[in-house]
């Protein structure tokens, strides 16, 4: 009996130090455990500007280079990544895409994670949780709609769009997805637009309104093909009166300055805000290299000679050249700027080419082209004619375009576009359609059996 | 120095040649009261250290010489035995009968949780003594084991000084969580964190480094799970127990160690001089259509003209620099160690000091410990003793760059023999200025426009890490009656690491600025355990004991750093750095904590000493895993049956022991990043702001079903001693089958995050292992004797979930998770071979056919990087006093990825390359190994701008026999140590990795690289980039006892 109680003695000794399982609890110091961290309204509308925030990253030149990469419009790069992208030979090591690609679903899922646990919040209203949803919407198919245009055929590469298209991430969890089809890929991107555009607010600060959604349907239904869509969003932001023309062909002037025909964009704050915020880092390290290296993006030659068709063009103040290429110099000498993304130019443009296609009023169409003529020539110095054909148009459209938003990154987008359209188009001598010019993947998605990524190389 | 050298040699000398006739032994056998033998009972001529122990069947032989001695005869659970001896000019026989008395305070002795006794264990355990391990000189006490103990894989990490060993206990079992064996300290678990530091300048934390070998009394290894089963649930990847040496004798006692050795590289890289590179980048050049002469990285640009394109050539071929004679040498070791033991009536104590420099051979690196221990023991009344183990040591390594971070790591790449050390001419600027003196360091820029120059760094570089270790353990035994012993032990390992680097503004080619980093790591590691055990007679011949206990442990690990940017050119030395007004920029980083919490019990029953059976429960916790899972069970049982004990074999005359022992049991696994079960979120603490608004993110996806890795553990021996052990042998056969095998798995992109810890793996390990040791002769004045081990492991990774092999990566981007292949599998494209008529390297793909186009999607499993087979031999010669011993280590079966070679062999580019690329392909019809030479990668079907090629052409066969150590020692005579007023008097001389025996054309077949974590550890550790070589040191050592 004596043994047994120095047992119970020794036994009880133990447990009574350690009966208390909080000894095996420690949450990490310096973070926020996920449970805790969505409690009230504004912890709601930081998560959703932190979206904003991956997209400012995003856009700081980042993604436009990639575009501007696949494109004709730049020479052949200096640095490893940016040759795998020119050369359309990535694979799925390329840091560059890698990363990029990354930082969209990034976006996506915060903006997911948001729409999860509205629940969760207390005193959230219904308008705020209307507008934060249509935000989350709008950042959401922005992302995909930017993932879909360089990650996989484009629109019209199959009759019926029945393609590989991207991962469609519709909420937050870590489930592996197989890819959708292009068709999938755009109906959802629309979806989401429109429920966008029938719950944001026609003002919203610096952050997506609803001209901000109709602007980008236009842009996704003209990527489509799409005419009709594409003029009649095109026109809905065009007629709001919100936005004018700018005078100066500067589409990036410096901060605090904003553009006026800004739809959408990132934003920079200047030294003097209360939180210094420059997100230019990759257009000003690329294309303005300074000291005796070259930058590791210029112009290329081609589309120089584009632009010189009409010497007259004040446009060509962008090329400065350089050993047979040209220095962008629409960045130089400035650190913090606002970068327009959906703006007025760009869908007044869209919109000719549109009618151009559709037929219609097609002064409508000469009206929108020559207003972007007057600033890059002068009024009325290089006006198309008022009784121009559907043909012109769309060759003058085309052609404002490409020189309006030259290291921008649109243009790929637009020829891969018109292949789409049954058009015979050449990027440097490659179809639009060969394997390499869909970007490879990340090593990462690969990683779920589910998945196919897309065949690489065949371009050159 | 060279004074030490003199006398050393010259006492080797005077030993050597010492003729002396000395040899007069006692011997006999050693047994209990009923005539069974007693294995490991000690043998001593009291007042001496002159002692020995009695072998597996209680044989000992004692050399004496003539005279009289008392001898002291001691065993656990055995009453001591004292007897007088008289020796003359021949050998004596005693044979000694001790009788069984009780465990008193006096006599237990403490491994792991429980009481030290002196029956069989129904485990597999492998013991190795502190003086086996202090013998072989290595940066680091745990390379030692080496080739020691059968199932137990010991890579040596290289030649630089602190760099630490792979240690693999019966295969790998874990893919993410860590794969290294647990280490038991005089009681208490040790903080083993590798990757403290990260894998700064490519040299991974090595926890054990501080440790001094001298104060190691002996290392258990634990390997089954009737052995590791009591410390279940962190006993996946096996146990290593060590025990720090405490006062046994009466009376003070006195060691002192001196040893001094030189490190050289036990193999050197095998670079082109200037010559043989620009020949080889000619011959690229033209291959691809270049004409005239070819340009040259940091001298002419592909664009330049053909005049200074050849101006740079000409100019280049008047330089030829070794760098590798510039990054290596030779480095000076010295030691010297001294310890005091006291024994007292009641209180004992051991003290020990030590002093290890360890230069290696890599130019400007070492490794200095200094090193304290006291181990006192007191007698608190008759029921209580209090053990303390008290240790300090710093460890100052003074740091160079290697691998990929720089030193011999460029001299292996970026360093083209055609750039000088020093500028030899004056420089000027296009305005006419100076730009470089005669004398001024030579730089370049490498691929990624890093500044380089190993020699101008190593020299202007100050860069040192400072380890301080604090390990305290306090036992209190407690004997409130007879047979009943409660055990607490506690105990503190505490580590800081401070890492200092200033680089100098020099580096700065562009703004000429330098910076100070101080780098913190404070681990406080606080544990203790608490156990009753309690044993008892049940029935005549059947007794029992069963032991209850409790663990908890917990430890916190911080980090501060403080940097100090923009420094100018008159700060060079840390001494600059305190009088810099700079403002210090401190960041503190989050800390990271953990704890564990265990429940125990074991019962243990033996009957007639002849049957045997253990089981045990574990209970444990651990703060790592989800609220649902945060504990799990873990129970073991195991058999043990001395069949030489039975009447069919009690009479045999040439079978003296037989034993079976069998044990089953789960084991597991718990060790992964503190925060893995988490899901997180950030408000940005750096303060981002977007639009002057603040924000909130997600950074971590979190699993709250994160749960224990558990292993099924299945193992049976069979352990023999034929004609008295004249030779023994142990057989033993194993089966492992880890479940829920914790993977930090690459989630898709599109998910939102990059990776995510879940239980998703299952692995196989099964193997057998012999062990075998022979004495040759029973000729007391020559003996000879066979130790050898042989180990055979399959390691096979039988689940992966529903993930693909690209979800877990290690290595270079060459090691990947394959269903049916072992853990360290390469999968890469498949080379096939150089095509004879192009010259161009043709690939094999998954379904066979050949293609010339590299592509990641026809990667493939190529091989593995885990050896089939491996052990070690050790061969001891004994004559007079002479003992000469050679170890040897063989691994067989192993694959290396050399990722080095896919740019020294590769596409020809700012890289230098090894001899081998001269057996390249010239023109049709040529059979080469490497094809044709190309500055341009697509040429072999790499992606533009990708030269890293990952093919199996870089795959070698890697397995080998070295021999690892070669010793002679001198055993002093009594005669000429009395004379000397000494008890001892031994000398030797050793040399390690003196030759190696391998196919590999690599640097080393025995390769650990610096790795990014535990993941990389498990799955790619024969993967090699730019490591060094592994040294060779010979060495000279003294030891004197008083």
């Amino acid at each position: 009996m004596k043994k047994i109680s120095y047992f119970i003695l020794a036994i009880g000794l133990a447990l009574g130090i350690a009966s208390c399982e909080k000894m095996l609890e420690y949450p990490p110091e310096g973070a926020i455990l996920a449970a805790d961290a969505l409690k009230t309204p504004d912890d709601a509308q930081r998560l959703l500007n932190s979206c904003y925030d991956v997209i400012a990253n995003l856009f700081d030149g980042k993604y436009q280079n990639i575009c501007e990469l696949m494109s004709d419009n730049v020479a052949e790069p200096n640095g490893l990544d940016f040759n795998a992208v020119y050369n359309r030979e990535t694979n799925f090591f390329t840091p560059t895409t890698n990363g990029t690609y990354g930082d969209f679903y990034y976006a996506i899922y915060r903006c997911n994670s948001l729409m999860k646990n509205f629940d969760l919040i207390d005193g959230l209203t219904d308008s705020d949780r209307n507008r934060m949803e249509a935000e989350a919407r709008f950042i959401r198919a922005f992302c995909h709609f930017n993932v879909v245009k360089i990650w996989a055929q484009p629109y019209g590469y199959t009759a019926n769009n029945s393609h590989l298209g991207i991962i469609l991430r519709r909420e937050a969890n870590n489930t592996p997805l197989a890819r959708s089809t292009v068709a999938e890929s755009y109906a959802f991107i629309i979806e989401d637009l429109e429920y966008a555009y029938a719950n944001l607010p026609e003002t919203n600060g610096n952050y997506a309104t609803k001209n901000a959604a109709a602007g980008l349907l236009a842009m996704v239904y003209f990527q489509m093909n799409n005419f009709v869509n594409a003029e009649q969003y095109a026109s809905l932001v065009i007629n709001s009166g919100l936005y004018t023309m700018s005078d100066t062909l500067d589409r990036f002037p410096v901060t605090p300055a904003m553009n006026p025909e800004t739809v959408f964009g990132i934003v920079s704050s200047n030294p003097g805000a209360d939180h210094v915020d420059q997100r230019t880092d990759n257009f000003i390290g690329n294309y303005n290299a300074g000291g005796v290296l070259p930058p590791n993006l210029m112009f290329s030659n081609e589309l120089y000679q584009f632009t010189n068709l009409n010497s007259a063009d004040d446009r060509l103040m962008w090329m400065q050249s350089s050993s047979g290429k040209y220095k962008n110099r629409r960045f130089e000498n400035k650190v913090f700027f606002n970068i327009p993304i959906v703006y007025l130019t760009e869908l007044k443009l869209i919109r000719a080419e549109c009618i151009g296609e559709m037929g219609g009023d097609l002064s409508v169409a000469i009206n929108d082209i020559n207003d972007v003529r007057d600033r890059a020539f002068g009024v009325g110095l290089n006006d198309l004619s008022a009784g121009s054909t559907s043909a012109e148009v769309i060759a003058a459209a085309r052609r404002e375009y490409r020189i309006e938003t030259m290291g921008e990154g649109k243009w790929i987008n637009q020829l891969k576009r018109m292949g789409g359209k049954g058009e015979s188009i050449y990027v440097r001598n490659a179809p639009w359609n060969c394997p390499g010019m869909a970007l490879q993947f990340p090593n990462s998605e690969f990683t779920s059996a589910l998945f196919v990524g897309n065949p690489e190389g065949g371009c050159n | 120095m060279s004074k030490l050298y003199k006398t050393s040699v010259l006492t080797v000398f005077i030993a050597l040649f010492s003729v002396v006739s000395w040899g007069q032994s006692i011997s006999g056998v050693v047994t209990d009261e009923e005539n069974r033998p007693i294995p490991g009972a000690f043998v001593l001529v009291k007042g001496t250290s002159n002692g020995t122990a009695s072998d597996q069947v209680g044989n000992y032989t004692l050399k004496t010489g003539s005279g009289t001695f008392e001898l002291e005869v001691k065993a656990l659970n055995f009453a001591t035995f004292n007897k007088t001896i008289t020796v003359g000019n021949s050998d004596v026989k005693q044979n000694f009968k001790l009788s069984s008395g009780s465990l008193t305070l006096d006599n237990v002795e403490i491994v792991g949780y429980g009481i030290e006794r002196n029956r069989p264990s129904t485990g597999s355990i492998a013991k190795i003594s502190g003086k086996d391990i202090a013998a072989i000189r290595t940066p680091s006490f745990e390379a030692a084991l080496q080739g020691q103990a059968a199932g137990l894989q010991v890579s040596q990490g290289s030649g630089i000084a602190g760099a630490g060993s792979l240690i693999r206990i019966r295969g790998t079992a874990s893919v993410s969580a860590g794969g290294d064996p647990l280490y038991i300290i005089d009681g208490i678990p040790m903080t083993q964190d590798y990757f403290l530091r990260g894998n700064s300048g490519a040299l991974n934390n090595n926890p054990l480094a501080t440790i001094n070998p001298n104060d190691i009394e002996k290392v258990e290894v634990r390997k089954d799970a009737a052995a590791a089963g009591e410390y279940g649930s962190r006993a996946a990847n096996g146990v290593i127990i060590i025990t720090t040496k405490r006062a046994k004798e009466k009376g003070w006692k006195f060691d002192y160690g001196l040893n001094a050795g030189i490190s050289t590289p036990a193999s050197t890289p095998n670079m082109l001089n200037t010559s043989e590179y620009l020949r080889i980048r000619q011959e690229a050049w033209e291959n691809d259509g270049g004409t005239g002469y070819v340009w040259l990285p940091n001298m002419s640009s592909a664009t330049d003209d053909a005049a200074t394109r050849k101006a740079a050539y000409l100019k280049a071929g008047k330089t030829d620099t070794d760098w590798i004679k510039q990054t290596v040498g030779r480095g000076n070791k010295y030691g010297t160690n001294f310890s005091a033991r006291y024994g007292g009536k009641k209180h004992n104590v051991y003290f020990s000091v030590g002093y290890d420099d360890n230069q290696s051979f890599l130019l400007g690196n070492s490794y200095k410990r200094i090193s304290a221990r006291v181990n006192p023991e007191f007698r608190l009344g008759d029921k209580l003793k209090l053990n303390l183990s008290l240790s300090g040591t710093r460890g100052l390594n003074k740091r160079v760059d290697a691998a990929w971070s720089g030193g011999l790591g460029d001299a292996m790449s970026n360093a083209l023999p055609y750039y000088p050390v020093y500028h030899t001419d004056t420089t000027y600027n296009s305005s006419g200025q100076v730009v470089n003196k005669p004398g001024d360091y030579f730089y370049w820029r490498d691929e990624f426009g890093n500044v380089k120059n190993p020699v101008a760094y190593r020299e202007q570089l100050r860069w040192t890490t400072i380890e301080d270790r604090v390990i305290n353990t306090g036992r209190l035994i407690y004997m409130p009656k007879k047979n009943l012993f409660i055990i607490a032990t506690g105990g503190m390992d505490w580590m800081h690491i401070g890492e200092n680097k200033l680089t100098p503004a020099t580096f700065d080619l562009s703004n000429g600025q330098g910076s100070f980093s101080n780098d913190q790591r404070l681990v406080r590691n606080y544990s203790y355990n608490i156990t009753a055990e309690y044993s008892k007679e049940l029935l005549p011949e059947l007794n029992a004991s069963l032991l209850v206990g409790h663990e908890l442990q917990h430890s916190k690990t911080e980090f501060i750093n403080d940097y100090i940017p923009n420094l100018d050119n008159t700060v060079a030395e840390f001494s600059d750095v305190q009088n810099n007004p700079n403002t210090r920029v401190r960041t503190v980083g989050n800390p990271n904590q953990f704890s564990f919490l265990g429940f125990f019990a074991k019962y243990n029953m033996n009957y007639k000493s002849k049957y045997f059976l253990e089981a045990s429960i574990r209970r444990d916790g651990s703060s790592r895993f989800g609220v649902n899972n945060k504990f799990g069970n873990f129970p073991s049982a195991s058999l043990g049956w001395i069949i030489s004990e039975e009447d069919f074999l009690k009479n045999s005359k040439s079978i003296n022991y037989m034993k079976l022992r069998a044990s089953f049991g789960l084991t597991g696994n718990s060790d992964i990043p503190a925060n893995a079960q988490y899901a997180l979120y950030s408000a940005a603490n750096n303060g981002t702001y977007y639009n002057q608004n603040p924000i909130l993110y997600p950074t971590q996806a979190g699993n709250p079903n994160l749960k224990w890795e558990t292993t099924k553990n299945f193992s049976v021996a069979l352990e023999t001693g034929f004609w008295q052990d004249r030779l023994t042998v142990t057989l033993e056969g194993y089966r492992k089958y880890s479940r829920d095998v914790l993977m930090n798995v690459s989630l898709p992109a599109s998910t939102g995050f990059t990776n995510f810890w879940d239980n998703v793996g299952q692995v196989l390990n099964e193997g057998v292992e012999l062990t075998t040791v022979v004495n040759w002769t029973k000729n007391k004045k020559f003996t000879a004797r066979t130790s050898a081990n042989f180990s055979y492991n399959y390691n096979e990774l039988v689940s992966i979930g529903n993930y693909t092999p690209d979800a877990v990566s290690g290595g270079t981007n060459d090691s990947r998770v394959l269903v049916g292949k072992p853990i360290g599998s390469f999968y890469l494209v498949a080379f096939d071979h150089i095509d004879a008529q192009s010259g161009l390297p043709v690939y094999r793909t998954p379904q066979g056919n050949y293609t010339t186009d590299y592509d990641n999607s026809i990667r493939n499993y190529v091989g593995n990087g885990l050896p089939k087979m491996m052990g070690g031999l050790t061969q001891t010669f004994g004559w007079k006093n002479f003992s000469l011993s050679a170890l040897f280590t063989y691994s067989l079966g192993a694959r290396i990825f050399d990722s080095s070679a896919k740019r020294q062999l590769g596409v020809v580019s700012s890289w230098n390359m090894r001899q081998e690329i001269l057996d390249r392909w010239t023109a049709p019809g040529d059979q080469s190994t490497f094809g044709r030479l190309t500055l341009d990668e697509t040429t072999y079907g790499l992606p533009d701008g990708f030269p890293w090629w990952n093919t199996s052409l870089f795959m070698y066969k890697a397995s080998y026999m070295r021999l690892r150590n070669l010793a002679l020692s001198y055993t002093f005579p009594n005669e000429v140590t009395k004379r000397m007023k000494m008890t001892g008097l031994n000398i030797g001389l050793s040399v390690t990795n003196l030759f190696t025996i391998t196919n590999f054309p690599g640097l080393d077949p025995e390769v650990v690289r610096d790795f990014e974590n535990a993941q990389d550890r498990n799955l790619s550790p024969n993967v090699t980039y730019l490591t060094p070589m592994q040294e060779r040191s010979f060495n000279i050592r003294l030891n004197a006892n008083f």
